[in-house]
């Protein structure tokens, strides 16, 4: 039977996948490692989607995917939400190993801190994610397709910064984002305790239910008739 | 009968003394001991770097020998060298951008000391709304986007600065002109206002051609806040062989080169003389003297080869002094076990991400 929603991406998936799943929804899920995303070799692929020719294992698991759901990871009759282009986990460590930070409050309180222009965040972030970026672009002409934000749990400033921009980056490439930030009732706090998994980094499955019903209520994709 | 030869202050000098055979006869790349430095360095001895555009090419050398380059201020790690350049990272030991003049330094050091508010050097608007450092008004390729973001990155050299002077063992500084811009209240500026950024204003900008006395004066004010900020730092002076682009003086450009490089290389070497914590290294002459007859010159006359560059660091290493005992070896591990703990949080959080989405499938 045609899944109803494709779920593509990193860790933050898990949430959304069972989130779905709880819902009743046949959502796919295709999970690659944040590691991997983080690699920003990944490319758009006219037939299946995306590919890392880089990476043989990893390729035949996503043409495995994509043939399972009909040929292609992004696919037109079938919504996608996709979890790619953050994976914060490991770009703000980098930026964090010098003591840079975007934020002008951190930086006036923490001697230590070096302040890095907007400007210069904007190129630092297209340096590692612009591979990603672009298949972005080119999945949103393909497919319904709505990336999410991660959600914060921990509210450290460098990471809110750069998810922040990432967001900004994504709309004005025309790619649609939620972001769980702009919401009303979770804007600057971090998540609310019952939305959060144990480890404190990802949502759970209730905030992924959560998240898919604010998508579909505001319909931001369209339900599989 | 030969008359025999009376006993002189010059009879005894070594080759090096005597033009012909320190010289004429041994040629640009014979030129030997034309550098000792005065101070024996630590094995590790580290080096900040700063100064005109010359600077940059003993930044590289150093970076290149992995011979103790401090940077005070460095790129993101991760950062790609291209985007590094393009933001002027790397380029010196803070991103402070060239300093042409003593008095730009003094000015620098003086922020870096806490003596001079960093609110206090104008920044400069932009027709566009973009706003330029009046002290580094090329440091970003499009200006900053507030007055604020300007005074935050700012701060920010300022920061790199003093972890620089604070982490060295030897400031390099190579002093580039005497000519300069400044406020109508004396502050200087990096270029001529209108020229990087800003907008010119007879009224509010002035010209000045600083002379030897005023060069001294904001050198021994550097020396002075060096030493407050680090008490065992040594300050090596060389003068940027790189000619005048363009003088405002009034005169032909040649001779307002040579005035300007005069002047520099004259308080350098009495600076040199006066104090033993200071020393002066020939740059200058290596590239800019006689036996090269302007080999090291690009055809415009002005640009350095880096064969030039090359013999110049040539003789700057095998001047220096490094028999001292390390004294860095505890700043080294400070610094490994931080970015190891920061690897760790990184693998952590990877495992976790790798558990949270395998239980995703478990669930499926």
């Amino acid at each position: 039977m045609q899944p109803e929603l494709l779920i593509v991406g990193d860790s933050h998936t898990a949430a959304l996948h069972e989130g779905a799943r709880a819902g009743g929804l046949r959502s796919e899920l295709l999970y690659i490692s944040g590691n991997h995303w983080h690699e920003n070799k990944m490319l758009r692929h006219p037939s299946q989607g995306l590919a890392a020719p880089y990476r043989p294992g990893l390729n035949r698991n996503i043409a495995a995917f994509a043939k399972k759901v009909g040929g292609s990871v992004f696919p037109a009759d079938i919504p996608v939400l996709a979890s790619i282009g953050y994976h914060l986990g490991r770009l703000v460590p980098m930026l964090k190993r010098t003591g840079h930070s975007p934020d002008a409050d951190q930086v006036a309180q923490d001697e230590d801190l070096l302040f890095i222009s907007d400007a210069f965040l904007t190129s630092y972030i297209f340096s590692h994610r612009d591979a990603l970026f672009r298949v972005l672009r080119f999945a949103r002409h393909r497919a319904d397709l709505i990336v999410v934000a991660p959600p914060m749990i921990r509210s450290d400033p460098v990471t809110l910064h750069c998810a922040a921009r990432i967001t900004a980056i994504l709309r004005d490439n025309g790619i649609r984002v939620f972001d769980p930030r702009e919401e009303e009732d979770w804007a600057g706090a971090p998540l609310p305790e019952h939305f959060r998994a144990p480890d404190l980094v990802h949502g759970n499955a209730a905030y992924g239910a959560e998240v898919l019903a604010r998508i579909f209520d505001r319909g931001l994709i369209r339900k599989v008739a | 009968m030969p008359k025999p030869r009376t006993q002189t202050p010059y009879s005894d000098l070594p080759p090096q003394a005597f033009w012909r055979t320190g010289v004429a006869e041994a040629g640009v790349y014979g030129l030997r001991d034309l550098w000792s430095s005065p101070w024996t360095l630590p094995s590790d001895a580290r080096f900040a770097t700063f100064g005109s555009c010359f600077a940059q090419h003993i930044s590289r050398a150093l970076k290149e020998r992995r011979m103790g380059w401090v940077n005070g201020e460095p790129a993101p790690f991760g950062t790609p060298a291209d985007l590094a350049q393009k933001f002027n990272y790397g380029v010196f030991s803070a991103r402070t951008a060239n300093v042409y003049t003593a008095a730009q330094l003094r000015l620098l050091l003086r922020m870096a000391a806490g003596k001079t508010l960093i609110e206090e050097p104008e920044l400069w608007a932009n027709p566009d709304g973009r706003i330029r450092d009046s002290l580094r008004p090329s440091i970003e390729p499009d200006g900053f986007a507030s007055r604020e973001e300007a005074l935050l990155s700012r701060q920010a050299m300022v920061r790199g600065l003093r972890r620089a002077v604070m982490a060295s063992d030897v400031f390099v500084f190579t002093l580039g002109l005497t000519e300069g811009w400044q406020s109508a209240d004396g502050q200087p500026y990096a270029a001529c206002p209108g020229t990087q950024g800003g907008v010119f204003d007879p009224a509010q900008h002035r010209f000045v051609n600083y002379r030897t006395a005023a060069i001294r004066e904001a050198l021994d004010n550097s020396l002075a806040l060096l030493q407050m900020m680090n008490p065992a730092i040594h300050l090596l002076l060389t003068v940027s062989p790189v000619p005048l682009t363009a003088t405002a003086s009034g005169a032909h450009v040649l001779v307002a080169t040579m005035r300007s490089k005069s002047v520099l290389r004259a308080v350098a070497g009495e600076m040199a003389e006066d104090e033993p914590s200071v020393d002066y290294f020939p740059s200058y002459e290596i590239i800019s003297g006689a036996p090269t007859r302007a080999a090291f010159f690009e055809p415009n006359l002005r640009s350095v080869v880096p064969q030039g560059v090359e013999v110049v660091m040539g003789h700057f290493f095998r001047g220096l002094h490094l028999a001292g005992p390390a004294r860095h070896g505890a700043e080294a591990e400070v610094d490994v076990a931080r970015n190891r703990a920061i690897d760790d949080d990184i693998r952590h959080e990877a495992l976790l991400c790798e558990e949270a989405a395998l239980e995703a499938y478990n669930a499926a």
